[in-house]
């Protein structure tokens, strides 16, 4: 488990702002911008978490989801949306790793859930 | 002066039994209760044959029996009133009659019938045969009528009659049962005790304007029964006329449309609704655009904003700045908060904002 934190949005302007906030809290930072791309490497990282944009083309964050989960992946996956319904929330009620933050996201929110991440990785280490 | 000296009962009975008319009392069962030797003559019948007999064994024409009795019974005098008798030898002897009833106390006693023979057969006879259609006619309009009346009581629907007033005379049991009120107490304009108060004056109106010019009605309104219970109605009305085009009255029917208006109501709000879809689903659309297209920049600024506090506690920067940077962190948020309120209103699903 690395200290890496994988970004997945089509949005640079969103994508650039949230690597920033991680790169000043102590984390490193990979943007995908094409989900494509990424579904074609997801087998060479083996992230802290992953923040998946719910609206994007090609595939949505939810569908990107499944994929990370098909693949065994267990790792966190944080889906950013402008809102979350109560159904598509508990759709994922039996992940508890995954998680739905809405737009704009508190920076205290995402450096406590952050913290957890890392010391759940140190306790499986 | 000499007083007038009354002859005793038994030779007033001797002046009947010798007149050179025939004369009978008949009962109101119709049976011989006397009869004068004239009239044993011609029906060839002695007084013992013949008393307590129905009077139908006598008569060659029921139909006509049944007139005469039926205008006797209205206190109507027969004068020469033709008709055909049938004798003994079962000839048929042409007749007139004349004759009246005795009541007491308005109940028919008897009838006293003076009978003569007839002089011109053939003209008689026409006027027997019109009567015997006529009264045909009659019995034939009574049982088309008794079946009306029987088929109007079992109608679905109420019927009823008015006279040319629009006093109404007649409702059939629809009326009670849809009303609650017995069909008695709606005749004259007692019926519009069932309208709903919001409709009664208006249909009053509108009613009395169609009686006025003899004109067929149409409308919808409620009745308000005892029990609260509102009941939809169609009232349709036609004129009824006499043979000369007089208004004599108008026939209607009230049929129970509540079923029909609740299907409506429904139709209505079907598309009322459907429209309150369209539209919340295009403000939705609209929110859901807005919302993305100002959310993804505050997000920039805000985790942007964060990474800059970061920083600043990192580099020991100045309070001032620090304060500045959280200040415009709060106003990103409550901006975001403006926009998550907007998708909220106009979006009935339940939204959650989780993590933050």
């Amino acid at each position: 488990m690395s200290n890496n934190i994988i970004i997945l949005d089509d949005d640079e302007a969103v994508a650039s702002a949230l690597a920033w906030f991680f790169q000043a809290a102590g984390f490193e930072s990979l943007i995908y911008s094409d989900v494509t791309l990424f579904l074609q490497e997801m087998q060479q990282h083996d992230p802290l978490c992953v923040f998946l944009d719910v609206r994007m083309p090609l595939l949505n964050g939810f569908e990107v989801y499944q994929k990370i989960r098909e693949a065994k992946k267990t790792y966190p996956v944080l889906f950013l949306t402008g809102h979350a319904s109560k159904a598509d929330v508990d759709q994922f009620g039996d992940d508890p790793n995954a998680y739905f933050l809405t737009k704009p996201v508190k920076n205290e929110a995402l450096l406590v859930l952050l913290q957890e991440f890392q010391s759940a990785a140190l306790d499986r280490s | 002066m000499e007083p007038i000296v009354m002859p005793e009962l038994e030779s007033f009975e001797s002046l009947f039994q010798s007149a050179p008319v025939a004369i009978t009392l008949i009962s109101a069962d119709r049976r011989v209760l006397w009869l004068n030797k004239r009239a044993q003559t011609l029906i060839g019948y002695s007084a013992e044959e013949c008393i307590g007999a129905d009077l139908q064994h006598l008569h060659q024409d029921p139909l006509v029996l049944d007139d005469i009795m039926a205008r006797l019974l209205a206190k109507e005098e027969l004068s020469d009133y033709p008709f055909r008798l049938k004798t003994k030898s079962g000839a048929i002897e042409y007749v007139y009659l004349s004759s009246n009833g005795y009541f007491e106390d308005g109940e028919l006693v008897h009838t006293r019938c003076f009978v003569r023979p007839v002089e011109n057969r053939a003209h008689v006879e026409y006027i027997i045969n019109q009567r015997i259609e006529l009264r045909r006619s009659l019995v034939e309009l009574q049982q088309s009528s008794a079946r009306f009346e029987k088929l109007a009581e079992v109608a679905p629907v109420v019927i009823f009659r008015s006279d040319a007033d629009g006093r109404i005379i007649y409702f059939n049991q629809k009326w009670g049962e849809l009303t609650g009120i017995p069909v008695e107490e709606g005749y004259g304009q007692g019926w519009v005790n069932a309208i709903h108060p919001e409709d009664r004056e208006w249909l009053v109106q509108e009613w009395g304007e169609a009686v006025e010019k003899g004109a067929p009605y149409k409308c919808g309104f409620r009745f308000l029964r005892a029990d609260g219970v509102v009941v939809w109605m169609l009232a349709d009305t036609t004129v009824e006329g006499d043979t000369a085009g007089r208004v004599i009255g108008h026939l209607g029917t009230l049929t129970d449309i509540s079923q029909i208006k609740e299907m409506e109501l429904e139709v209505h709000q079907h598309q009322w609704q459907a429209a309150h879809m369209s539209r919340v689903g295009l403000a939705d659309e609209m929110a859901s655009g807005i919302a993305h297209e100002i959310n993804q920049p505050l997000t920039a600024i805000i985790q942007r904003i964060g990474g800059c506090l970061l920083l600043a506690d990192q580099y020991k920067l100045p309070e001032k700045m620090h304060d500045a940077l959280t200040e415009i962190e709060k106003k990103a948020h409550r901006a975001g908060q403006v926009i998550h309120h907007l998708k909220r209103f106009v979006k009935k699903e339940e939204m959650v904002m989780q993590c933050n």
